[in-house]
Parts: structure tokens; sequence; C-alpha cells
């Protein structure tokens, strides 16, 4: 390649005269526009340090030179993550912010303005310049495009443009929340949802994406959008359900999207507009439809009516549509490789979240036969697609029915507890996750996943670095040893151990704790044997110390349950199990303290163990003792006082307790 | 279940030729709901030797008293044999639903002319039933004023300590014979309960029979349950070949309306305090299994055409059931205690994720 | 119980036959907004780019044009540009009114630099034409496979001497400037939030396809040349009509 011309249109950049240094901008501009393979060769030019300069020096400087250096690193910005680094790295982005200054040429905030867009466009450009000195402001100012003084046509038009760049950096830079509160307390939501009314679409786009951004995963700003006050008379959400309704399917989809992040409190238009739009963008062609299904997902996730509303549409054979059927796409830039994979994906997550709180949503999923796809799809090469997969079996595997028999026809255990070991952490997470319901007593899935070694692979998993993935082994294993035979649990805990459950019994992350808690209850539950091998696995001491410790120094009310729920089990059990707990007057004491506790759940768990340890079925001399004792502590005080209790359950237990204590 | 090896099997078992001898659990499993599916025939309409309890056929009735067909709620494969057979109701496929509860209307068809032909117990008419029970219905959709009568709609069904996820129950089943000289017969029955919602009103759990007479196995059966909590599921059960009237005979059987007689109960739902009161000491259910999960429907000699209405007194978990099945002899009952394998009462638990 | 005649209506295989007189009747009493005309109008200008006409238009009713009208001129002089097979100079254009065009739409760049090329083989400049294509298009296939079956299509052009027999000759006609001037139309009315698709050849497909169907229904005088708009009756009479609404 003859690169003489390029080489001599760098070197001009030094002249002194301006006029040749306009040109020679333009030169390489208009090669570089477009131009990947232009850009790299100028990069290498070291064409970048020379731009920079011309923003630094600061002897008056042509605005033209300016305006065009600026284009000309914005055109480089373009050209991929490299470039952006480059760029960054050569210091020009506090120069690019200090040219949209409000006293700037218009032209030149724009120029600035674009370049700025294309460097953050790149995720790992750092954004924190931005937050500093006066640039937020002549950001959030640039948002009204009357703020430069437009006159004519031309400059209203290049002012909304710039409205629009300044709409989509600030969109670009709130990755964290403290980004967001600093862009909110600027004055941002005012600003942009007038912006939302400008009647330019690109602009209104840019808006609603950077309003969408400002209240991502952050409801209060949700509910603050909703509320701002905009110039006209209209409301935000009106505006927004105006832009749903807009006859681009990319602004309904963008104005779908943010009314879906900034709901603050629910209303209808959600159900009766947003749904549907949302809905019917499913038959749209291209990148819109690509991202209809994951805002779907995104809306109904937590939502039951939602979800129910979902049923009732159309949306379950569309979705299943995309995952069964090799889709005609596109290429797009969401997805360069242009398989459909990025479809697949956020059809089988939009399916996961229409089946995840309601028998009809799953049972719709299952009916639309896609179930053969999912267990295919657990073996697809990209991991956002396993991890749909496995979210979408999830969901299903939360109805019993659904569980004993699509699952287990489909043969889903194996290929799913394959996943265990994926090489994602969040593909494990969710595999785990599902397999906490394929190990439950009533699967017909849980002697196959034991002998593939699920016990091993469980433990293993508990001991994981990631907090969610021990939390969602030991969830699986507590859920494995319910009514379970004494061989598996004594299976469990040779594997496991009892000192490994001791330390999760005093795990930092408190619903680790829970969860171990309810493994112990459950391994004490049914049979004296079963007690017994506890009182060998934790001996007598250890056991009754923890049992202490937690009911004593804690106050966390599902803790408190759990360990109730233990020390009741205990209770059931032969005289050495029922002395151990008698021996310990702490316990007790705590016991009858939270006899009167305001959680009903905690009073009927006190009661039964009241029960249990005065349970008079042999009238034996021992249990009379037990009954002495515990009506000295003044337990048949407290339960007499309880017969009125709010909770009918709890008015049972005191008549059967008081019963018992009257035996004696 | 009931034990069918008194009647003509054909009414009774589903399809056997699908399934192998060596087949597992899983496909058993499979197999059967396979069998359920390829009999689609319209039940009622074919079991007309002497079964009186109509020509009518309530599986595919919605609350509003409108048929809807079978083939609207549930694409079912054709039938691949021309057995007769009870056809298995899946719950989830005659739920009147798509439609949340509250939205849900609160009917019944008057269907008096069609009752005509139904055996009557009592001065009550199956017209001034259906009526009732509609006007009753109705009336739990607004607020009463009489009596302090409280509004239905508040009811709010308190929880159990033995109706929970984890809670077995062993006891016997009887089959009380009306020729004086067959011996009864009864098994030995286990309950365990797997998965209970107040909020739905949903009781799943597995029923076992053991020393069942003609099958070498204990047999175990899946059911699925629903509360009468008179928000999700009322005392009227509407499906499953019942009728009100058939739903009055047997609530009466249980201790609880023992005492009462038709009238006050009919008039008395759902309004009024004592029923409340009722459900201060016991919660009823209705019990339906659908599937045998470790043999043959074939191999059990046994049939899970009918269902259990189903009372569990608060106060120490006793459980007493009748089931019915229009063409099984009436009124066998179910009596199960908690089963305790220790001193006391335990409590396991999980959770779904 | 319903009357045995109203049964009968809508079952017959006769259809309703409306006479010219009261078709145009009917049409006279469809109300249109002078203003909705005029609109529809300014916006067929503005989106095709006849600027002179937008401003003379724009002065005689009292409409102002969507957009300014120097916008209109930029692409009409982009679209001339390229209609003179002066690619070059309609890039240049191009970015300067807005440079993210071509930076992110690299189908419509790459089209752009194959219309170079193609312009470089009609003038007979066959080693400039050699060696753009190496410098400039043969990257673009690297950055982008997809376009690689267009470029070889593009390349068979130098393959044939008589460019009649060539079978990619139809890149040399006229139409296929035509195309890349539209697409980069398009793209900068995009850009600028504009539609771009004019209404007016939308609603005469609509026109078309109404009387298509409501022949199936009803015989009705059909408009059978849009041009002259004039009303042609089923029986084959034609029809001069005031009343229509496009005006030769």
């Amino acid at each position: 390649m003859n690169s003489l011309k390029h080489e001599q249109a760098v070197i001009e950049l030094d002249s002194s005269d301006p006029a040749v240094r306009v040109k020679a901008l333009r030169f390489i501009k208009n090669h570089i526009i477009g131009n990947k393979t232009k850009k790299d060769l100028y990069i290498r030019l070291h064409v970048i340090p020379k731009l920079v300069k011309f923003f630094k020096s600061k002897d008056t400087v042509d605005s033209q030179v300016q305006i065009q250096a600026a284009i000309v690193l914005g055109s480089f910005a373009y050209g991929g993550e490299e470039n952006v680094t480059e760029i960054v790295k050569h210091e020009a982005v506090k120069p690019l912010l200090e040219c949209i200054s409000l006293q700037n040429d218009p032209r030149l905030i724009e120029a600035a303005a674009r370049a700025l867009k294309a460097i953050y466009k790149c995720p790992t450009a750092d954004k924190n310049d931005i937050f500093v000195d006066y640039h937020l402001r002549d950001l959030i100012t640039l948002l009204n495009p009357d703020a430069l003084n437009p006159k004519t046509d031309r400059e209203r038009i290049a002012s909304i443009h710039t409205a629009e760049l300044a709409a989509t950096i600030i969109a670009r830079c709130c990755d964290t929340n403290e980004q967001q509160i600093q862009i909110a307390t600027a004055g941002a939501f005012p600003a942009l949802v007038n912006l939302l009314t400008c009647g330019f679409s690109k602009a209104q786009e840019a808006a609603l994406d950077a309003l969408a951004y400002l209240c991502r995963e952050n409801p209060e700003f949700g509910k603050a959008i909703v509320e701002t006050k905009s110039d006209t008379s209209d409301s935000p959400v009106k505006i927004m359900l105006n832009l749903i309704q807009d006859k681009s399917p990319t602004m309904r989809l963008i104005a779908a999207k943010c009314r879906a992040k900034a709901i603050g409190e629910y209303s209808d238009d959600v159900t009766l507009i947003v749904l549907p739009t949302l809905v019917k963008l499913l038959d749209e062609k291209g990148p819109v439809r690509e991202e209809a299904p994951h805002v779907l997902a995104y809306l109904i996730r937590d939502n039951e009516e939602l979800q129910k509303a979902a049923c009732d549409s159309d949306a379950v054979p569309k979705l299943a549509d995309f995952v069964t059927h090799v889709v005609d796409q596109e290429s797009s830039y969401y997805d360069p490789v242009g398989d459909g994979d990025k479809l697949k994906e956020n059809a089988l997550m939009a399916l996961a979240a229409i089946s995840s709180l309601t028998d009809d949503g799953r049972k719709l999923v299952v009916e639309a036969k896609i179930i053969p796809h999912i267990v295919a799809a657990m073996s697809h090469r990209s991991y956002g697609i396993r991890a749909a997969a496995c979210q979408c079996t999830r969901s299903l595997s939360r109805s019993i029915n659904i569980l004993r028999t699509s699952l287990v026809d489909a043969g889903i255990a194996t290929p799913l507890f394959k996943l265990l070991s994926d090489e994602s952490t969040d593909v494990q997470t969710t595999a785990c996750a599902t397999l906490c319901n394929l190990v439950l007593d009533f699967s017909p899935m849980k002697r196959m996943i034991m002998e593939l070694g699920g016990i091993e692979k469980l433990v293993e998993l508990v001991h994981s670095p990631d907090n969610t993935l021990r939390l969602n082994a030991i969830w699986a294993l507590k859920n494995l040893v319910y009514q379970a035979e004494s061989e598996i649990k004594e299976a469990v805990m040779k594997v496991l151990t009892y000192q490994t459950m001791e330390n999760l019994i005093s795990d930092q992350e408190i619903d680790i704790q829970e969860q171990a808690l309810n493994l112990l209850r459950n391994l004490a539950c049914t049979r004296q044997h079963d007690i017994e091998e506890v009182f060998k696995g934790l001996s007598e001491d250890s056991l009754m110390t923890v049992i202490e410790t937690k009911l004593c120094w804690w106050t966390n009310e599902e803790i408190i349950k759990q360990v109730l729920y233990v020390i009741n089990n205990i209770a059931t059990g032969n005289e050495r199990h029922k002395s151990a707990i008698m021996n310990r007057t702490n316990i007790l004491k705590s016991i009858l303290s939270y006899m009167g506790h305001t959680n009903p759940e905690i009073r009927v768990v006190a009661m039964w163990v009241v029960i249990n340890l005065s349970w008079m079925e042999d009238k034996s001399a021992s249990s009379q003792v037990r009954v002495q004792k515990l009506r000295e502590m003044g337990f048949e005080e407290k339960v007499k006082n309880m017969t009125n209790d709010d909770n009918l359950d709890v008015r049972e237990r005191v008549k059967t307790a008081l019963n018992q204590f009257s035996q004696v | 279940m009931f034990a069918a090896n008194d009647l003509e099997s054909e009414f009774y078992y589903t399809s056997p030729d699908l399934i192998s001898s060596e087949s597992d659990l899983e496909e058993n499993n499979n197999a059967q709901e396979e069998d359920l599916e390829t009999g689609n025939i319209d039940t009622v309409d074919d079991l007309s030797n002497g079964r009186h309890y109509g020509d009518y056929n309530t599986i595919n009735m919605d609350l509003d008293g409108e048929y809807t067909s079978d083939e609207e709620q549930r694409p079912r494969p054709t039938p691949t044999t021309s057995h007769t057979f009870q056809r298995l109701v899946d719950p989830f496929a005659t739920r009147h639903h798509h439609r949340s509860s509250s939205q849900r209307s609160h009917g019944f068809s008057p269907l008096g002319t069609r009752f005509s032909s139904l055996r009557r117990q009592n001065a009550i008419t199956s017209s001034f039933l259906t009526q009732h029970v509609k006007n009753n219905n109705e009336l739990a959709k607004q607020a009463i004023s009489d009596n302090g009568s409280k509004d239905l709609r508040q009811f709010h069904l308190p929880e159990s300590s033995f109706l929970r996820a984890g809670m077995s129950f062993t006891g016997t089943q009887n089959l009380m014979n009306s020729q004086p000289q067959q011996r009864d017969e009864e098994w030995e029955v286990k309950v365990t309960i797997h998965y209970v919602d107040y909020k739905t009103g949903t009781v799943i759990g597995l029923m076992e029979a053991l020393n069942v007479p003609n099958s070498s196995n204990t047999v175990v059966t899946y059911w699925e349950g629903e509360m009468i909590d008179f928000v999700n599921h009322f005392l009227w059960t509407d499906k499953w070949n019942s009728s009100p009237e058939i739903d009055l005979q047997h609530w009466k059987k249980f201790e609880a309306f023992r005492h009462m007689d038709v009238r006050s109960i009919t008039r008395g739902t759902p309004t009024r305090e004592w029923f409340q009161e009722a459900c201060q000491k016991y919660i009823f259910m209705r019990w339906k299994e659908h599937y045998f999960v470790n043999v043959t429907a074939q191999e059990s000699g046994l049939t899970i055409a009918g269902f259990y209405y189903i009372c569990i007194r608060r106060s120490d978990g006793a459980i007493e059931g009748y089931y019915f099945d229009p063409v099984s002899t009436p009124y066998q009952k179910l009596t199960l205690k908690p089963l305790l394998e220790g001193n006391g009462i335990s409590f396991c638990d999980y959770s779904l994720n | 119980m319903v009357e045995y005649k109203e049964l009968f209506v809508g079952t017959s295989s006769q259809k309703k036959v409306v006479t010219r007189d009261e078709w145009v009747k009917k049409l006279s009493d469809v109300k249109i907004d002078k203003n909705d005309l005029n609109k529809l109008i300014m916006n067929y200008f503005v989106i095709e780019g006849y600027k002179d006409a937008a401003e003379t238009f724009s002065q005689e009713c009292g409409l102002s044009p969507s957009i300014d009208v120097d916008s209109i001129q930029d692409r009409m002089n982009i679209r001339n540009a390229i209609q003179n097979g002066n690619v070059e100079e309609a890039i240049e254009r191009v970015n300067d009114l807005n440079p993210e065009i071509l930076d992110t739409n690299p189908k419509l760049y790459f089209h752009l630099q194959q219309q170079r090329l193609i312009e470089y083989i009609r003038e007979g400049k066959i080693a400039e034409a050699l060696e753009f294509a190496q410098d400039e298009l043969a990257p673009r296939g690297e950055e982008n496979p997809e376009f690689l079956e267009e470029l070889e299509r593009t390349m068979a052009l130098l393959a044939f001497d008589d460019t009649n027999v060539s079978p990619v000759g139809d890149l040399l006609h006229p139409s296929q400037r035509q195309r890349t001037a539209s697409e980069l139309n398009a793209a900068i009315l995009t850009s600028q939030s504009q539609e771009k698709d004019p209404k007016l050849p939308n609603m005469l497909k609509m026109l078309v396809w109404a009387q298509d169907e409501l022949e199936e229904k009803i015989l009705f005088p059909k408009l059978k040349n849009l041009i002259t708009a004039e009303l042609v009756e089923s029986n084959n009479t034609t029809v001069n009509s005031e009343s229509n609404f496009l005006s030769t």
C-alpha cells in the first residue's frame, strides 16, 4: 500500500499555517471514517498525540482545527477497544471535556461531544473525568436544545443533535450507583424528561436510554423519574406511553424498556400497554426482536399478575418458536456472529420468567414442547444459553407435577448435573439452584443424581469461593436429606462431615447459616437412630453449645426458628436426648421467652418443644420429672397465659400442652 | 384407591398394553400419563349401565355452567384402544380457570331438570339445592350484614402444624361391603404430605397402600388436593363426577357435620359463623389421586378413578376421609393419624429454589 | 326466529353495483383537509430532496418544511455527486454533514467504495481500479466477510471487456448509482431523525390495494390511471370526474 500521502498528511499537521493543518485534518478524516484499516495505519503513524496537542496549546488555535481534530479523534474511537485505549492513553479525554464547555463554538461542542460518546461506548474507558469540575453540569445543560441559543434552523437541528449526544454520554456513564446519584443530583431527570418531548426521534431515544440506565437496579430513582415534572403538562409516564405507541419499533422498544425500569408505583398501563407492546415487538425483525424478550423478562420477573397477563397473550408460542427454530437472522451489532444465539438466550430467559411464579405459566411452557430443546441448550457453546436453559428448568421444577413427569421424561437430570462442573460460575450456580428441587424425596431423579456422584459434587461446591454457589449447594444438601432414609443421611454426612456443617452454622452469610441449621434439623428428624447419629457426629457438648449460642445470642427470626426446630426434633428422641436439652438451663430459659415472640411461627415451634419435652406416652418416671422441672421453671404458667393467643395453631398446641401438664 | 376386582375390569383400568413389566419407576410414571391421555372419551355417557349420576358431564363444565370442549382445554392424542374407561381428570386441565380466583364468577347453572333422575334422600329437591348453592355462592361476593355473619371474602384459613410438607400419617382404609357374608376389606395406608400452599389452597402428597390383596408390593399413588378455604375452593366439587348432593352426603359423614341437617348446611354456607367455627377445629379438603407411582394399575388391582373427601383435625392431626367414585361401593373410609416414630412429633422441611 | 328474506341478504352471488353518479357523489362527500394535502406534498419534496420546490411551495402555501431547507440542499448535492459518478465528493460531503454516518454503517460504506470502483472501471482506468480494489476494497472484505460475495461480483466486472455480455453488467447501469444514492440519502435522513420513506407512494399503494379488495365485493368506477385520475366505470365507459382528488 502506498502510504506516502498518509505520512505526508501527518507531517502537515505540524505546519504553522492553520489552513494547511485543516486541509491535512480533513484528508485524514475522510480516509479514516468507516475504514478500520486506515485508522490502524494512522495510529501507527503516531497521529493521536499530535491531535491531542491541538487542544492543549494555550495560544489561540483556530477553532476549525480543533473541530476537525475532535472529529478525527471521535472517528478513531469507532475503531474498537484498542483504539480507545490509545486515545485514553494519550490523555485526550480531559481536553475534549473542556471543549464541551458552553462558551465554546457550538460546532466544537458538538464535535467534542461526538468524540466523547464514541470513546465512552467502550466499556473499559474510565468514566470518572466527567464528574470533575463543571463537566457534568455542562452536559446536563446541553440536554436542553435552547441552551446554545440556536437561531437558524440548521443551528436548531445541531443543538438537538448535541442534546442527543449529551444524553448518550450520560447513559454510558452511570455504571455505578454513585455515578447514578451524582448525575441525578446535577439535575438530569427534568432535563431528560423534557428532551423526551422534543419531537426528534434520535434525541428521544437517547433520552429514554439515559433514563433507563439512571434507574437501573435503583427503584428509588425509578420512582423519582416518574414523579418528575416536565415543562409540558404531561407526566413522564404519559410521555413514555406516547413513545411506546410510536410508529418506529425501535422507539417502542426503548420506550418500553425505560418504562419497565422506571416503574415507581405499579399502575395499569404496565399491564395494558407496555406488556402487549413488548409481546407484539416479538414479530419485528433484527435487534428489536432480539431485545424485546429480554425487556419482557425483566418486566415480569417478580410480578405474578404480569406473568399471568403474559400467559394470556400469545407470548409463549412466539418465544418457543425462537427456541425451537433456527431463526432467520440479519446480522446485527448485538450479535455479530449472527447465529441467533442472543435471541435464543433472551427467549429462554423470557420463558423462564413467565413460568417462574405460577403453575399456569409452567404449564404453558411445557405445552409449547420446548423441553427437549432446553435439554439440548444445556450443551450449547454459549454459556449465556446454557445458563438460560437452567433458569427455564428451574422455573419449571417448581411445579411438583411437572418435575415428576415432563422433566423426568426429558431426561434432564444428567445434562443438568454435568453443568455443575461448567466453566462458567453463572451456569454452575443456576444449575445448582435447579438441582435443589430435583433432589427432593418425591423427585424420581433423586436416586440418579446421587448415583452420578451428586453428594460429592455438592459438598465440593459448598467449599466454593462464590457465595451464591455455596448457598445453593448447601440448600441442595438440605433438600436432599428432607424425609431421607438413615442411609442417605449418613452418606451425606460422611462426605460433608459434621465439622463442616458446624462451620457453616457459623458462616459469615446468614442465609448459609440458615440452610445449615435446616440441614441439621432434617438430620435429627423422624427416627431416634438419626438423632443418635447427630449426637455421635457432633458430640453432645458441641451440639448443645452450638444450639445454645445460636438460640441465646441471635435475634434473626429465621435462625431462631430453625434452631428451635432442631431442639424440637431432638426432643422427640430418647431419654438421653431429652435430658441433653433439659440439662441446659439457658436453652430452656430462651425457649420460655420465645414462647412470647411476636412471630407466631416461632411461638408455635416453642410450643412444640414444650409438648415434646413433656411427652407422656409412656408415663415413665423420667417424663414426670421433666414435666415437674418445666413447671418449676414457669412453663405451665406461661402456657396457660397463652390460652387466648391470636394464632389458632398456637392455641391448639396450648391445649395439648396443658393437657400433658395436667397429667402430672 | 379402590379394589376393582368386584366389578368389570374394563371400566376401571387404564389401557394396560403399553407397559412392559421390566420398566422402571420413571417409565411407569410416563406410561401412566400416556394411558390417561389416550382415554378422552366422554366418560359418563359411556358408563350408562345403571349409573345414575346423570347423563351430564360436569368435567368440562366451567363455573359459568358453560361447557367447554375437551379439546379446547388440552390437546390429546387420539385414542388407540376402544376401551371405555374412567378418564382420570387432571385438575390443572379442568380448573375452570385462566382467570385468577378473584375474577372467577361463582355460579352454578341451574340443571334442575337433569337432576330429576337422582335419588332423593330428603325433602330437598335438586333444583332447590342447586338454586340455593348458586344463591349462596353469589352471596359470597357481597358483604353480608345480617346477624353478624362475616364477609367470606375476608375469610382466611388458618394454618395447622399437621398440614405441612413432611408430615406422615398412617392408618387404614375400610371397604364396608353391603353383603354380610363378605368380610370387611381393609388395608394399611401411609400418607406423606409433600407440598402445602395455603395461598392457593393446594396440597400434594403420596399415598401408599400396604398389604393390598392382589399385589405383592405396596402400591403408591400420587395425589393432589384442594383445601376448602372459600377463596380457592368451596364445598361443592363441580367435577370428578360429583354433584352437590353427593358432596352433601359425604360431608355429612364427618363428625364435624354429623349433627347438622342438610338444610342448615346449605343455608349456612358460606356465610354462617358456625361454619367458620368448624374450620377452626378442622380443615376440609378433597384429595384426588392422579397416577400410580411404583406399579401399573393392573398390577395393583386398584382403581384411582374417584377422590376422597378429607377432614383433618387441628388438635391432633387425625384424618378422616371418604372415598367417592360413582361406580365403587360408597363410603370407603380412610382413617389416619400422624406417624410417630419417636417420642414426640418432629418436623423436617425443604424449600423450592 | 329471523325473517326468511333477511337471511337471504349477503348470500346472493350478485355483486352490488354502484353507478357513476352515486360514486362521484360519495367521493365529493369525503372531506380532505387542504393542510394535510400540503403536508403530504411537502413531505415528498423534502425527502426526495427537491429543495427549490420545497422552498417555493413553503412560501406559497404557508407551510414550513419539517426540517431546515438547507439540509435538503446538502442531501441534494450529495445525491447529485453520486449520480454524476463523484463518489469521493459525496463521501467528503456526508462526512462534513455528519461524520458518524459512515462510521456506523459498514454496509453503506462498502457500497460507496464499491461504487467508486465501478466508476473507475466505467472510465476505463483499469490500473487505478486494481490499485483501488487492493487498497480499499480488499480490507473491507477482511473486516467484514459478509461483503466478500458482493466484492467478488464487482471484481468480475474486470474480467469482461464487453460489459454488455458480462453477467454483472447491471453494476454499470445508472440504476446502480441510483441505488447507492438512495441508500446514502436514507442513512442521512435517519441520522436526522427523519423518516426515510415519503408518504405519498405508500398512499398510492394503499389506493390500488383498497380498490382491488373492494372490487371483490361491489362493482364501482375505478381509478385505472393514477396520473389522469379517470374514473372507469365497471361497464367500461369512461367518466371524467371533477371531484377526484388527484389533480392533473
